[in-house]
């Protein structure tokens, strides 16, 4: 006890002998565990808020039942529900939903009408509400803020031709389904004015299902039912959708987190050289007095521990702060869990690797004499890496030239062989530098001394790397950042047209005459449009099903008018032939399952096309990846005509009276009026909440890389502290000091600055395929430009960083810094 | 008693492809309760010598008897436990541990070697004359007080046999006869045997007996009176 009492002090001593040092090193774990934290468990906090933000719109609601939007049925009977399925239910509410054109003093709106019973509602949104007449409605907090609507105001809904005036009731606080732009009134009445019957009518269903009941069983009975057979039965909170929305969200991170891994990884291998000079006469002297091995490793190792003890919690608290605070700050409402085995294993890998690199460098110790490291207090030298430089570039040439792997890991060896080429050539560029420098006419001591430093010092060149794989983090961040930010303008500007009718169950021709005949239109388009579909294929053997939001066809020669696209592949010939079945899809999504042009794909479309086998014709060059557009609309097949569903429209001027009209006049048949632009807009607002918390995250941990590379360079001025105060005392003077640092950190800020920039470049150019990882792809492009100036942020982080070092160095005491070595 | 006895011993070092001789043929005993001084000029071979003397190095060549057993065949352990128990070093740059204090350096080695006698460091402590700079950290002392350190902590596992390597080289004269006069104190009333390497002719009168290195080889082998 005595034995384990006194190193244990010997541990403290260690760290409290030099606090500045100490706070150093107690910061670099610090931020190593956040960003380990960060890179394990972001996946999990965000399939919290995803899960979190399904279950706070449906609330008590499990089970949805509505009409197929690629099927003609539209209403439903909700009397067998209650009559003879009520035994699986705590409720189920029965509502007539749709889109109404609606207008309130001189304003105009468009808005979500709920209709049902005043008791209906209060179950879905498990919230107590005031009476409601027949003339009256309840609207959204949202609602009455955007358009300054208040309790007592008149609004006036329109459909099939009637006006409906109501009285607003009452104003209630968004809540579950009821949030956003949304109006409720009394159904009974709605119905009755829209068919002149009412009575368990309505377009969907919600259901609270009981405890023990399994959702799935319901679901199976209402498909075995034929009244219900042309309806959707679905969970409202689904696991495994969120799940796979979880994973693409994450996946567009891959690359950040390898490149984060590795900034882990150099920060903390860069740790120990500089904490090895004092524990290298450590544990000589315990040698020579007759100590083992182990007495002094466990000095070591308490050391460590002590660290450990202080970084973890902190490392594990702040990265908690950085996730649930900057979940406050976009207004997410989910309570952030960190999910235990994240934690242990983030812990596990730091704690594993922490004491990997002290048995490691411990063991070459043990190799040499207890005498000779008693006495040497040298700093640490580089080894040779020309033949890692040469070697990686050889196999990065062939790796480019051949591409023998698969895509993702394509990428993978790529980056790390660029890596080593970049960490070599810099050890190459110093050491050339210092050789150089050192055969200079007129001897200095930056030739002598700070020549020979960035030659040959481990100390400076590990400081080197740590600087130059955080420049490279904080550029793919960054760029990742921005790609995220704007990817969703990105694919609206690619959309041109202005609006889409759709939903159209009863499609006739004079439906577009009426329309070309009343308004003024630069062109109108029939389609075919599917929303919801899936596609099947066979990927690597094996049966695959990939969901498509929106399956479109239209005659191929007016889509420009439409989609702003690039094509690739034959597209123009395939798409305008009339016997066999293309598709074209995004060239991110055939990317993503590995399917080429010629490859044949199944397609669920609709009730009366249940499959359809398609070929593909091509790709779109575009990152969205929900759209697929196909010749089915000009096929000659029989089976296959009729199908138009949809009409595409653009119109002469920006003119909000065509889009009110057309909705005043279709929106009750459940025609449903797409303005494009809106349709773009509000994909935004729906990410937005989660584009905003992922940018603060990406900003925190290009942040924590910052504040690494201006710790780093502490850390070199700890390592040099005693070699600067040997000069001084034979005579270097301050200035003299400053001019030779100075040297130094613009020779080293070049070297970060131009390998970076490589570096960066290249690993943007596979940021899109590592995704493949996740099973996701994205196409991340930056210009040179902009790697140039986001890498200049941190070659600027670390010129700044040693205006620090360069005040240290300023006000070191000689004689003391001496005494002390 | 025979100590320490050297058999046609020699030592080279290897440096990549050359190999430096640095001792020659040596043969040499040192007795229990010998005061013995090895001198020579620089580059002789004199810590060397020590080193090997003391089984901190191997020789190269023929045999050590350390303590009754050829130091070749001593295992790490074995080794350990004699510098622990047996043998006290003191070096010419002290190398005492700058984060432990005067009190906790001396106390190291007790601690290594699992002593359980806390009051010999303080007594030791001021033998040497330190105890009241207990408290104190290496970079706050003279020369010569660092050395009173290292010695007081090469004694505190009484050893037998105490290795010195020019333990005066850093210091002035005045400090330099102190120490002296202290490892002549531990000779004579203490009755160690002690190694000491110096290069100052003035110090080996101190010694009872000396020999002189000069390239490798023992030249001179003298028994001296105090």
């Amino acid at each position: 006890m005595k034995s384990f009492l006194f190193r244990l002090r010997f541990a403290i001593r260690n760290i409290t002998k030099y606090p500045g040092r100490s706070l150093v090193v107690l910061l670099t774990l610090i931020l190593s565990m956040v960003l380990f934290i960060f890179v394990i468990c972001m996946n999990n906090v965000l399939y919290q808020i995803f899960y979190n933000n399904a279950q706070e719109q449906y609330i008590n609601v499990d089970l949805t039942l509505t009409y197929d939007s690629n099927s003609d049925a539209r209403i439903l009977s909700s009397r067998k529900i209650e009559e003879e399925y009520d035994e699986y239910f705590n409720f189920s509410a029965c509502f007539f939903n749709y889109y109404s054109l609606v207008s309130a003093d001189e304003t105009n709106f468009y808005s979500q009408v709920f209709s049902a019973s005043v008791n209906d509602l209060e179950n879905v949104i498990d919230y107590d509400l005031e009476t409601l007449f027949a003339t009256e409605a309840f609207i959204t907090e949202t609602l009455a803020g955007k358009y300054m609507l208040s309790v007592g105001d008149k609004i006036t809904l329109y459909a099939r031709g009637i006006e409906l005036e109501y009285t607003i009731k009452q104003i209630v606080a968004d809540r579950g389904l009821f949030a956003d732009d949304t109006i409720f009134v009394r159904k009974k009445e709605l119905i009755e004015s829209f068919y002149g019957t009412t009575t368990y009518i309505g377009n969907i269903v919600y259901f609270d299902l009981k405890d023990n009941i399994n959702p799935s069983d319901v679901i199976s009975i209402l498909n075995d039912d034929s009244e219900y057979a042309d309806f959707v039965a679905a969970t409202t909170v689904n696991p495994d959708k969120i799940s796979a929305s979880t994973t693409n969200v994450s996946s567009v991170y891959i690359g950040v987190g390898l490149i984060v891994l590795f900034v882990i990884v150099f920060v903390l291998n860069s740790l120990f050289p500089l904490l090895f000079k004092d524990f290298r006469q450590q544990m000589g002297v315990i040698q020579i007095l007759g100590g083992n091995h182990r007495f002094s490793l466990s000095i070591w190792l308490l050391q460590f521990l002590i660290f450990g003890l202080l970084a973890i919690p902190l490392g594990v608290s702040l990265a908690y702060l950085l996730f649930s605070k900057g979940a406050e700050v976009v207004g997410i409402a989910t309570p952030i869990v960190f999910q235990i085995e994240y934690i242990a294993m983030a812990i596990g890998f730091f704690i594993i690797f922490i004491g990997f690199e002290v048995v490691y460098r411990f063991i070459q110790l043990t190799r040499r004499s207890s005498v000779a490291i008693s006495y040497d207090r040298r700093h640490q030298t580089t080894k040779s890496m020309r033949i890692v430089l040469s070697g990686s570039t050889i196999l990065l040439i062939m790796q480019l030239i051949f591409h023998p792997f698969a895509e993702q890991y394509n990428a993978l060896v790529t980056v790390i062989l660029i890596l080593m080429i970049i960490f070599s050539f810099s050890d190459f560029a110093l050491e050339l530098v210092g050789c150089i420098a050192k055969k200079a006419h007129k001897p200095s001591a930056f030739s002598l001394f700070g020549a020979k430093n960035l030659h040959e010092n481990l100390t400076i060149h590990n400081s080197l790397k740590v600087a130059l794989i955080s420049t490279i983090g904080i550029a793919i961040t960054l760029t990742t950042w921005f790609f995220v930010n704007t990817e969703t303008e990105a694919n609206a500007s690619r959309v041109i047209g202005d609006y889409i009718l759709t939903n159209i169950v009863d499609y006739d021709e004079d439906l577009k005459n009426d329309i070309t005949e009343t308004y003024a239109l630069n062109s109108i388009d029939e389609a075919i449009v599917y929303q919801s579909t899936a596609m099947h294929f066979v990927y690597r053997g094996e049966e695959r099903r990939e969901n498509i939001s929106f399956f479109i066809s239209i005659p191929f020669g007016n889509i420009d008018s439409y989609f702003d696209f690039q094509y690739e592949g034959d597209v123009a010939n395939k798409l305008t032939n009339t016997d066999i079945p293309y598709i074209v899809l995004p060239k991110t999504l055939a990317k993503m399952n590995e399917l080429e042009i010629g490859d044949q794909v199944t397609m669920e479309l609709s009730r009366e096309i249940p499959t359809m086998t398609f070929t593909i014709a091509g790709f779109i060059d575009t990152n969205f990846d929900e759209i697929i557009f196909s010749n089915l609309y000009i096929l000659e097949d029989n089976a296959t005509s009729d199908l138009t569903n949809s009409l595409f429209i653009n119109t002469i001027a920006s003119d909000e009276t065509i889009k009110i009209e057309i909705i005043k006049q279709y929106a009750a048949r459940m025609y449903y009026l797409v303005e494009c632009a809106e349709l773009i807009a509000g994909i935004k607002e729906q990410i937005s909440e989660i584009t905003d918390y992922l940018s603060i995250l990406i900003l925190a941990i290009s942040g924590a890389l910052i504040i690494i590379i201006i710790n780093n360079s502490l850390m070199v001025f700890y390592a040099m502290k005693s070699d600067y105060a040997k000069m001084m005392v034979l005579g270097l003077s301050n200035h003299e000091l400053m001019k030779q640092l100075l040297w130094e950190v613009f020779i080293m800020a070049f070297i970060v600055l131009l390998t970076s920039v490589v570096g960066a470049f290249f690993i943007v150019d596979n940021l899109g395929a590592l995704m493949l990882f996740g099973k996701y792809y994205k196409m991340i492009e930056a210009t040179i430009p902009e790697i140039v100036g986001r890498v200049l942020l941190g070659v600027i982080a670390f010129i700044l960083s040693y205006g620090i070092y360069l005040v240290k160095s300023n006000s070191i005491e000689a004689i003391a810094e001496i005494k002390r070595f | 008693m025979i100590l320490i006895e050297c058999r046609n011993m020699n030592k080279s070092y290897q440096n990549g492809q050359i190999e430096t001789p640095v001792l020659k043929d040596i043969n040499l005993v040192v007795n229990d309760n010998d005061f013995l001084g090895i001198t020579g000029p620089s580059g002789s071979g004199k810590t060397t010598l020590l080193y090997v003397l003391s089984g901190l190095e191997k020789p190269s060549d023929g045999e050590v008897i350390l303590l009754n057993q050829n130091v070749a065949q001593y295992n790490n352990q074995q080794m350990s436990n004699i510098r622990k128990n047996q043998i006290g070093f003191i070096f010419q740059f002290y190398n005492l541990i700058p984060n432990l204090t005067v009190r906790e350096n001396v106390m190291l080695a007790l601690v290594i070697a699992k002593g359980k006698d806390d009051s010999r460091v303080d007594q030791l402590l001021t033998m040497v004359g330190m105890a009241d700079y207990q408290n104190r950290y290496p970079n706050e002392l003279s020369g010569g007080m660092q050395q009173r350190v290292a010695i007081a902590r090469s004694l505190v596992n009484d050893p037998k046999i105490i290795f010195a390597d020019e333990p005066t080289g850093n210091l002035d004269t005045i400090n330099g006869n102190e120490i002296m006069n202290l490892l002549h104190r531990l000779h004579d009333e203490h009755k160690k045997t002690i190694v000491l390497v110096t290069h100052s002719d003035d110090y080996i009168k101190y010694c009872s007996r000396f020999i002189k290195l000069v390239d490798g080889k023992i030249v001179k082998d003298e028994v001296l009176s105090f």
